[in-house]
């Protein structure tokens, strides 16, 4: 019985290998290149057979699949822009999901092991470079050697939990030469460290690494694996920190003032490229670092201290204002005019555009009157809150940080506008696979905000030839209101790319939106979802 | 033995005088009856005083809240305790007496005074008080100092002193206890007796919640000329203070230690651990005056220190990360070592620990609230830790040694009352989630009897919450302030110990009146010093080590052989387990290989207990498995002996083929080179020539090679009281 269950497993095991299945891609490593330079990358996964075909979210990128097994050629042009770019490798049986591709301006470098031991420290020449490693296992610690110059200030941003998808919470430490810890940090963004160090001396310092968990346990020790990728900036030249205003209006030339480490004495200005995105993303040959801004419909203010209770500052609404609570007990007031009837919806940025404020949102009245004190949102940070005026008139609110500490990294953004109904649409997947002689559904979720009651209708952008799926609708209130299918047929030819599933209103005002697919690992979701289109036998 | 000093107590009455003159006189509940009861016994801890009582009938511990146990002796028990109207039928004296049956034995004599004075209470109504009844406002004892000669007694006379100016001998009614009954005891009476060592003891009478201190000196026998302590040096203040309690017992001081001795001592009490040969050999051929307080700076600016320092406070503060979360450990622990890599005033330490706020990810400081959670266990620690008063007594009744009750345990909890949190809380064994502490808008703290909500108060003086202030922040300002004379003195006594081998004040951390300094005006001194500089402990570490006090050898003289608490000679110490290990690493150059920490990590930087390591255990680490703060144990027990000897881990570091003994093995040194960096390396001195010789007889011994000559004698040395101790 057992002997028999044994063979079948086998025989089942080399049928499959007979026939080709979809890839699967666990890894991509480096996870990340300078601009100018070509990357052989080495994948972890399965293929079969190789080589495989590979996209890229980004056309910029030349990327293609080496003789050698498992490696990718990965060429970025001097003048691509920076930022994440997604790859997936897909054959005709169907894709692998999609792993981060980050394009960066500093000379980039790859951790070698062992560089576990102060005395094995791994050498970093220069003043700026990524370092792309791994907390390749249990207990796994690595370290990088720099020369500082006394009065020199180093940035060490670690980049792995947040944006690479890596289950670690890293831990950095600066050393003395001889090993001794000088300063650590667990958690700057998210869960991933940064340190901001100023070497009282000359001489070699050293970065040292190694991880925790995110998803907590109980063991006592350093964790790691295959796939605990790590992006470790070390720069002692420019690094943003964040710039002012956090976010800007959509589609308008805006100038924002960058500040950080090593940026120079005098205020760094940097012109913000128009297009018409979400994000809008800043690189500069003074810094080392990419910023990622958002992108709002309305007009955008600084605050403009002083600005406390009695002094509260005038803004429009519907409107945003960027500020930082700059000292310890610091508290920024904004005043503006509502009307009773119409509610506003005030949403703080700040906590999850990496800084450090826990803040406290309140609302006044004319007299000074607490009307709403708000923290946080559930387990998010940063107080969100639809607020209805009781009458016509001038009304404040206040922006502080539930401790009363400050400083010139606490940062945050406050936008007030009449909640707009709207909709989003979300996909369950990023990989549909339409099989022989049988349709494929498509669920989209549709998350309907502020009352929206208007009937959407959702379609496919990018079917090839022979494939067909209608147009289904969601009306504003029943079964079809928070989630429809799309249903594919007829497949008469193989294929193999992105689709896109789009969405408009039936009625006016025409609202345009593309439903996405977040992706669980990493702060980021997808569009171009894919599409594979089986062949007939 | 029970029966012939239950009969000495029942003498003492039938001598002594009633506090009341008369039954015609009206009697006191709080000043006649009350003391008798304690004196009976009847209100000690193994009797009703204990918190449930006893069968039933339950006082206030040692009579501290009269009006508890009036409403106890009147009104409960449907009123069969008094029967004024026939008070010999009283449950109270029927008990007492014997007459009913009475788990406590027969305790009054219905013939004695005491008897009568209860019982013409309860005639009189059992009131609680009488029309313009004095109260008590303090206790005297005398006499409040004095010097006895060897086994020769005093007898000691407590006075109550009252409202309206008038005294009473209260003696008969006093309890009596002795801090150090083997030097001094004293009896039920209130007769101290000498015993046959010199020394010091501090004997407290108490009378109704109210203490009085005798302190007594035996001072050795025989003359020291005057010439002998003005002659001592006196390189700062601490040595005259030294000298001058010396001088007070007749005790002289033993000579200076030798250099190396010194060194040895320096760098394992400022550093944590043991020079290197080549340090030793620079120092002991440095020929300059200043050179022991050049080596004391050299020391407080290495790095070493940080960890060394932060690893001794993370055994009071350190929380068990299966309780409290791996990650909110590991924070905390990064905290305080950064606290002592920036040196920041112990002042400023405590603030930022007491009034920390955020997250348990980002500040680890807030830890200490993550792990005490309530007012009270944060008011026990807090009040423990660094103010030397242990307040744990008072949360449940009135201290027995203290004028402190459960009104100051609650009012200086109520400090504790507004500390909100937000997050994830604990959910042991993993409690990984990040957990966020503010300051609450509200919060109140009530009195566990009375149910009243109590202001916040300090234990005395004044800190006043001012309209929109942390209430913790009022406590430390309190804490901290030139009129807390507990919060310099507990840190400089702590100090004090680890440099000195015992505290001035000992238990480190119990400072009070019935447990006094054994010299005062030293912990005084060295309090308002580490204040002066601004609570900067590597000032205080620095005054100490330089002092001449500090230089003194451990071998003691005739004249200072029983001293123990006087400074008059260093007191030798086990190393502690960190610095022991990390010795045997440094001597070997085989270093630990710890859990959850970098490879060559030393074990003063590992940042939690529960990293396991059967040689820390071995060497008294506090034990993972209890509540901190516990005490890590300095003793020396047979497993740290045959740990030494036996253990496979340190014979694999001795025994190793990469590191120090192989090393020596494959140079090109003479045995007597070995020998002398052998000696170097794990006593910090040379051998003498005896020493050596034998050291290089081990190399020709027959069928033994050159690397296990070197490992014998290392592992000889290892084994030897002067590598485990500090001398």
């Amino acid at each position: 019985m057992r002997f028999s269950l044994c063979v079948a497993i086998v025989l089942l095991g080399s049928l499959q290998g007979l026939e080709a299945a979809a890839p699967k891609l666990d890894l991509l490593f480096p996870a990340g290149g300078a601009k100018g330079s070509t990357v052989t990358a080495t994948l972890t996964g399965t293929w079969d057979p190789w080589p495989v075909q590979v996209w890229c979210s980004r056309p910029e990128l030349q990327v293609k699949a080496l003789e050698e097994k498992g490696k990718l050629s990965i060429t970025i042009p001097a003048e691509c822009p920076v930022g994440v770019a997604w790859i997936r490798i897909f054959n005709a049986e169907g894709a692998s999901v999609i792993r981060p591709f980050v394009v960066g301006t500093l000379p980039e470098f790859e951790e070698v092991e062992p560089n576990n031991e102060v005395a094995k420290a791994q050498v970093i020449p220069g003043s700026g470079a990524v370092i792309n490693g791994k907390h390749q296992a249990n207990n796994d610690v690595d370290i990088f050697s720099i020369a500082l110059k006394a009065g020199q200030t180093l940035v060490a941003d670690l980049e792995a939990n947040r944006s690479l998808g890596s289950p670690a919470d890293p831990v950095l430490q600066l050393l003395s030469a001889q090993g001794f810890v000088l300063d650590q940090n667990d958690d700057d963004q998210g869960l991933d460290p940064r340190l901001v160090y100023t070497a009282p001396s000359d001489g070699i310092y050293l970065i040292r690494t190694f991880a925790f968990p995110a998803a907590t346990n109980s063991s006592i020790h350093f964790s790691g694996g295959a796939n605990w990728i790590y992006r470790l900036t070390l720069t002692t030249g420019g690094f943003v920190d964040h710039v002012m205003p956090l976010v800007v209006t959509r589609g308008t030339p805006t100038e924002v003032v960058a500040a950080g480490s090593n940026l120079g004495s005098d205020p760094l200005k940097l012109a913000v490229p128009v297009e018409d995105r979400d994000r809008v993303l800043l690189t500069g040959a003074q810094f080392g670092n990419t910023v990622s801004l958002a992108t709002v419909a309305h007009p955008v203010l600084l605050e403009v201290e002083p600005n406390a209770a009695m002094q509260a500052q005038v803004i429009p609404v519907p409107g945003g204002v960027s500020g930082v609570v700059s000292a310890v007990g610091d508290v920024d007031a904004f005043s503006f005019a509502a009307k009773k009837g119409q509610p506003l919806l005030f949403k703080v940025f700040a906590r999850k555009i990496g800084s450090p404020i826990d803040p406290v949102l309140s609302i006044f009245d004319a007299t000074g009157k607490q009307l709403q004190r708000l923290d946080d949102q559930g387990e998010n940070r940063d107080p969100e809150i639809s607020w209805n005026p009781p009458a016509d008139g001038q009304y404040s609110f206040q922006v502080s940080d539930l401790h009363n500490r400050g400083g010139e990294r606490f940062y945050y953004h406050v936008n007030i506008a009449p909640p707009q109904p709207d909709y989003r649409l979300s996909l369950a997947a990023e990989n549909f696979v339409l099989p022989i002689d049988k349709p494929l559904e498509i669920p989209v979720t549709i998350d309907r905000q502020a009352g929206f009651k208007g009937e959407i209708e959702v379609s496919i952008e990018g079917l090839p030839e022979g494939v067909t799926a209608s147009p289904v609708k969601s009306a504003g209130e029943g079964d079809t209101a928070k989630a429809v299918k799309l249903i594919l047929n007829g497949n008469s030819a193989p294929f193999s790319g992105t689709i896109r599933v789009l969405a408009t209103t039936t009625m006016e005002p025409k609202l345009n939106r593309t439903a996405n697919f977040p992706l669980p690992d990493y702060d980021a979701s997808i569009e171009q979802v894919w599409l594979t289109v089986i062949k007939k036998p | 033995m029970r029966w012939r000093q239950l009969a000495c107590i029942l003498l003492a009455f039938a001598c002594r005088p009633a506090l009341a003159d008369g039954p015609t006189k009206p009697i006191s509940f709080e000043l006649d009856v009350q003391p008798i009861l304690t004196r009976l016994g009847c209100n000690a801890g193994a009797c009703h005083g204990k918190s449930r009582g006893q069968n039933g009938f339950q006082l206030s511990l040692l009579g501290f809240y009269p009006d508890f146990d009036y409403t106890t002796l009147t009104l409960e028990a449907r009123g069969r305790r008094v029967f004024p109207n026939s008070a010999d039928e009283s449950l109270l004296l029927k008990k007492a007496a014997g007459i009913l049956p009475h788990g406590g034995g027969k305790r009054l004599d219905p013939a004695s005074p005491a008897y009568a004075i209860i019982r013409d209470w309860i005639a009189q109504g059992a009131p609680r008080r009488y029309a313009d009844e004095l109260t008590l406002l303090k206790v005297t004892v005398d006499p409040v100092e004095k010097l006895m000669t060897r086994n020769s007694t005093q007898q000691l006379t407590v006075t109550g002193h009252y409202s309206n100016g008038t005294t009473r001998d209260v003696t008969p009614w006093s309890a009596f206890q002795s801090n150090e009954s083997g030097l001094v005891g004293v009896d039920v009476n209130g007769l101290a007796k000498a015993g046959p060592i010199p020394g010091e003891a501090a004997l407290m009478a108490r009378f109704m919640g109210q203490i009085a201190i005798c302190t007594i000196a035996i001072p050795l026998e025989g003359s020291v000329p005057p010439e002998t302590y003005t002659n001592l040096p006196r390189v700062n203040f601490i040595d005259g203070l030294v000298w001058e309690k010396l001088q007070r017992l007749g005790i002289t001081p033993s000579g200076p230690c030798t250099d190396s001795a010194f060194l040895r001592r320096a760098y394992l009490d400022v550093i944590g651990r043991l020079p290197s040969p080549e340090e030793t050999r620079t120092f002991l051929s440095d020929s300059t005056a200043d050179k022991r307080v050049k080596l004391v700076d050299t020391l407080l600016d290495r790095p070493e220190f940080a960890d060394f320092w932060a690893n001794k406070w993370m055994d009071l503060l350190r929380p068990n990360p299966y309780r409290v979360g791996i990650k909110a450990t590991f924070n905390y622990d990064a905290w305080i070592r950064d606290k002592f890599r920036r040196n920041v005033p112990y002042d400023q330490f405590v603030r930022e620990l007491l009034t920390a706020q955020g997250s348990t990810w980002k500040n680890g400081a807030v830890t200490y609230f993550r792990d005490r959670r309530e007012p009270d266990e944060l008011t026990t620690i807090t009040s423990q830790l660094f103010l030397g008063v242990r307040l744990e007594c008072a949360k449940c009744h009135h201290h027995p040694f203290e004028a402190l009750g459960q009104e100051d345990f609650y009012g200086l909890a109520a400090y504790f009352a507004r500390i909100g949190h937000k997050g994830v809380g604990l959910s042991p064994p993993i409690s990984g989630g990040e957990e966020i502490f503010f300051t609450a808008a509200q919060g109140s703290v009530k009195h566990p009897i009375t149910g009243a909500v109590l202001p916040p108060k300090p234990l005395f003086g004044e800190a006043p919450v001012a309209e929109n202030q942390d209430p913790r922040e009022a406590l430390v300002n309190w804490m901290t302030s030139p009129g807390n004379p507990y919060f310099g003195q507990v840190m400089a006594n702590r100090v004090w110990a680890d440099l000195m081998g015992r505290g001035l004040v000992d238990p480190v951390d119990d400072i009070r009146a019935t447990n006094p300094a054994s010299n005062g005006p030293l912990l005084n001194a060295l309090a308002s010093e580490f204040r002066q500089q601004g609570f900067d402990i590597k000032k205080l570490v620095r005054v100490i080590a330089t002092s001449y006090v500090y230089g003194l050898s451990s071998e003691p003289t005739e004249r200072n052989l029983s001293d123990t608490r006087n400074y008059s000679r260093h007191y030798r110490q086990r190393l502690r387990a960190e610095t022991l290990l990390d010795a045997a690493c440094d001597i070997t150059q085989v270093n630990e290989n710890f859990e959850a920490m970098p490879p060559g990590s030393r074990s003063t930087q590992i940042w939690t207990h529960r990293i396991d390591s059967l040689f820390l255990d071995s060497f008294g680490r506090p034990d993972p498995n209890q509540d901190p703060p516990c005490e890590r144990t300095s003793d020396t027990t047979v497993v740290q002996a045959l740990h030494l000897m036996n253990s496979p881990a340190l014979h694999k570091k001795v025994t190793s083929d990469k590191g120090r003994v192989a090393d020596l093995a494959a140079s090109d040194k003479t045995p007597a080179a070995i020998v002398e960096e052998l000696y170097l390396l794990t006593y910090s001195r040379f051998p003498t020539a005896e020493e050596s010789q034998v050291g290089q007889g081990l190399f020709t011994q027959k069928d033994v090679t050159r690397k296990q000559a070197i490992e014998d004698l290392l592992w000889a040395l290892l084994n030897t009281p002067e590598f485990v101790f500090k001398d």
